[in-house]
């Protein structure tokens, strides 16, 4: 029997009925269905054997012990604060991420001033970071062994990421750490099994402070935003950094941005977005949400005046619209490079990065060390969605009432906020989700296949916890979306500041970066094989797993907020 | 986990949560007592795992205490403590190997005794095989099917419910519950499946 004979567009409205998640018109019309179709009965009688079958799995039952451990641990973090180890609050309160910025900073200040072989040995603690050697300049102080290390590309050589790594941790636990212990963060209340190999160099360190998040956090969220030129974006420096510290950029990702860069309207599914994502998205929508009532720019026209630029302005949004033309502005092609002629502007690029603590401050320490490409360098993590909620809750609802007319918006918001119906979801539809593209988000909703889902399994089933992805992001988002303003939601790993750097070191600096790039390229085209599937969660048992969405904004946007409109 | 106050037997989970959160430890007892069997078999079908699924149970239970300040009773305190099992599950499958089966052993330990309705043991050891292909067939589904199908067969959520849970409309509910049934159906041969 197919469903495929069923006069209907709706098959699944007969699992809803045997559900009884029907009423009205949609009841009717199954119920007259059904009457009528020997093969829509035999369809929905199907449905309730499945349904019954797993209904009737037997209960499992719990280890004996099971209730004992728990209340034992139940019994420690009920213990009074003070008695506790102090513990860095990372997820907890805005002044516990000031700790944690802290101990960030700490730990990129540490990055200078420890001996390097320090860093080295470190690296080899990073189980991507293996294979052939792609960077052979040294950085300016002339010893960067620790960085071509981190900076191998696993795949190059196909090394299996897991060898001796016990080794590598009695290497370091000889390691002096003299000027670590000066400025380290506060100790963790429960020190994990790396803490002490951790503590030892500032990159390390710096990992510490994300892996942090994971104890008081059920996600371990962050966002890093850059302001990168926009030669930068053109030729996806990132990939350089990503794949430097053992990340797998995914080659459909990349082939499927290809195609949308090159076409001339972004479809919707284009903007499906992983489910991995969505913490960090939702944090971005939420949190400029709130900035923009705040700031009254929703009152006045909607989604104008992106306030990451520093101007402003109502009409930059159609100053940028016009210098990218109908081009999707959400990724980068990988084909569009500076030989390649005429290439549309690009606002931006996100890349969602899964990888361990260590690989993330592995990268950002690339990044840190980048000025000429990384302008600026923001880390947000995405812990404060309840205080931003929270604020949002307390934004005058007239405001929204004027503004929001159609019923798009984030799905979410409404519904941790406890409103379903419909009408009310039209007074608080105006969300900051719908700011980034009203149509876009609208038939995100209306999507019922769970396509987006799909990349989320995928990247399950490909068996690497270091990966990353470049999302598609709607037209302009990068423009309405920009890092947190105010120091409590985020640490500035480096604000902006004049480029100091000779005309020829730049020069030099480039042509070794597009040297590079093109390694990487051919590098990429290679069947990966056995290295990647080398890397795999097994291999790493002790690592914590980040989610981490980079986005990358042209700098050309702050820029046009002083620009005159055509 | 201690033996809980008969007096806080009957009370709301809200009071319960805002006792808790006041000091007593007693009031969260109950509320795990509550809900411990409840989570733990979701997540048994949810991981595919009986060790998983008791180490993210008790994660959970932990990080729900930790973090019971912060509960604002917009939705039922079992939603909020599902979504943190949930969440939990989702990032230990990410680091972790895909395929977690539920082996036959693992399945047979700790399975509740059925009761005795005087079957042979072969009989008893077809069911449990039956019961083994069925966990099999769940663990093959994609995850957002897996989720759907655990939160409505084995949790006994409505559509509004999973889609709160899993913060999608109802509509994409409705949808993946039918790819997932249609899936399941296609996995488990006819001998397999209830009348």
């Amino acid at each position: 029997m197919s469903s495929s004979n069923l006069p209907t567009r709706h098959p699944e409205l007969l699992s809803a009925y045997i559900d009884g998640e029907l009423t009205g018109e949609e009841l009717r019309v199954v119920e007259a269905w059904l009457a009528e179709d020997s093969d829509a009965r035999a369809l929905a009688d199907e449905m309730r054997s499945v349904s019954a079958t797993l209904q009737a799995l037997p209960p499992q039952e719990l280890s004996g012990d099971w209730s004992h451990q728990l209340s034992t641990r139940l019994d420690e973090v009920a213990k009074p604060h003070d008695q506790a180890t102090f513990n860095v609050p990372l997820g907890r309160s805005s002044r516990g991420w000031l700790y944690s910025a802290a101990a960030i900073a700490a730990a990129v200040a540490i990055m200078f001033f420890v001996p390097r072989e320090v860093d080295n040995q470190v690296a080899v603690n990073k189980p991507a970071a293996r294979g052939g050697e792609l960077r052979e300049e040294a950085t300016e102080d002339g010893t960067d062994e620790s960085l071509n290390e981190g900076s191998r590309i696993p795949e190059l050589r196909g090394e299996v990421a897991s060898d001796s790594e016990p080794e590598a941790d009695t290497a370091l636990a000889d390691v002096p750490s003299n000027s670590a212990s000066r400025m380290a963060p506060p100790e963790p209340a429960v020190p994990r099994p790396e803490a002490a190999v951790s503590s030892l160099a500032g990159r390390a360190e710096m990992a510490d402070a994300f892996a942090e998040g994971e104890e008081a956090n059920t996600d371990n969220f962050f966002i890093v935003w850059a302001d990168v030129p926009p030669a930068a974006l053109r030729d996806q420096q990132i990939n350089l950094v990503l794949a430097r510290n053992g990340i797998r950029l995914e080659e459909d990702s990349e082939s499927a941005a290809a195609t949308v860069a090159s076409a001339p309207v972004e479809a919707a599914e284009d903007l499906a977005t992983p489910p991995a994502a969505e913490p960090m998205l939702e944090q971005i929508a939420v949190r400029n949400y709130v900035h923009n009532v705040e700031s009254n720019t929703l009152a006045e026209g909607g989604a104008r005046g992106g306030f990451g630029g520093g101007g402003g302005g109502r009409n930059t949004g159609a100053a940028v619209r016009s210098r990218r033309g109908a081009t999707a502005g959400s990724t980068n092609s990988g084909s569009a490079g500076p030989e390649s002629g005429e290439a549309p502007a690009l606002e931006g690029e996100t890349i969602l990065v899964e990888a361990t603590a260590e690989q993330i401050a592995s990268c950002l320490v690339d990044m840190e060390q980048d000025a000429t490409t990384y302008r600026t360098i923001t880390l947000e993590p995405v812990q404060q969605l309840e205080q931003l909620k929270q604020l949002a809750d307390k934004v005058d609802e007239s405001q929204l009432r004027e503004l929001a007319k159609e019923d798009y918006g984030l799905w979410r918001f409404y519904q941790q906020q406890g409103i379903a119906d419909r009408d009310q979801r039209g007074a608080k539809v105006a969300s900051a989700r719908a700011l980034e593209t009203r149509q876009g988000y609208a038939d995100e909703l209306s999507q019922s296949s769970g396509q987006s889902n799909q990349a989320f399994a995928n990247q399950m089933a490909g068996q690497s916890v270091a990966q990353a992805q470049r999302l598609k992001r709607p037209e302009q988002w990068y423009f309405y979306n920009a890092p947190p303003q105010s120091e409590q939601n985020a640490y500035r790993l480096r604000a902006a500041e004049p480029e100091s750097k000779s005309k020829g070191a730049v020069v030099r600096g480039a042509n070794e970066m597009k040297q590079q790039l093109a390694q990487l390229k051919v590098q990429r085209q290679q069947p990966v094989g056995a290295a990647r599937a080398s890397i795999t969660a097994e291999d790493l048992p002790d690592r914590t797993p980040l989610q981490v969405l980079f986005v990358l904004r042209s700098t050309d946007l702050a820029a046009s907020n002083s620009a005159p409109q055509p | 986990v201690k033996s809980p106050g008969k007096q806080l037997d009957g009370h709301a989970d809200a009071d319960l949560v805002a006792a808790a959160v006041g000091g007593d430890r007693t009031a969260y007892d109950v509320l795990v007592a509550k809900y411990q069997h409840r989570l733990f078999n979701t997540l048994v079908r949810l991981t595919g795992s009986h060790h998983t699924a008791e180490d993210i149970a008790q994660d959970a239970f932990v990080q729900a205490y930790r973090k019971l300040a912060t509960f604002q009773g917009k939705s039922a305190f079992y939603t909020w403590l599902y979504r943190i099992a949930f969440n939990l599950a989702m990032s230990d499958a990410r680091r972790r190997r895909p395929v977690t089966c539920l082996d036959g052993d693992e399945q047979s330990t700790h399975m509740a005794e059925p009761a005795d309705t005087g079957d042979s043991p072969q009989r008893s050891a077809e069911a449990r095989e039956q019961v083994q292909l069925v966990q099999t067939a769940i663990n093959q589904l994609a995850d957002e099917h897996r989720q759907i199908v655990v939160l409505r067969e084995i949790e006994g959520c409505d559509y509004q419910q999973i889609a709160e849970i899993l913060e999608v409309p109802v509509g994409t509910v409705r949808s993946r519950l039918f790819r997932a049934r249609e899936q399941l159906k296609a996995k488990l041969s006819a001998t397999t499946l209830q009348d």
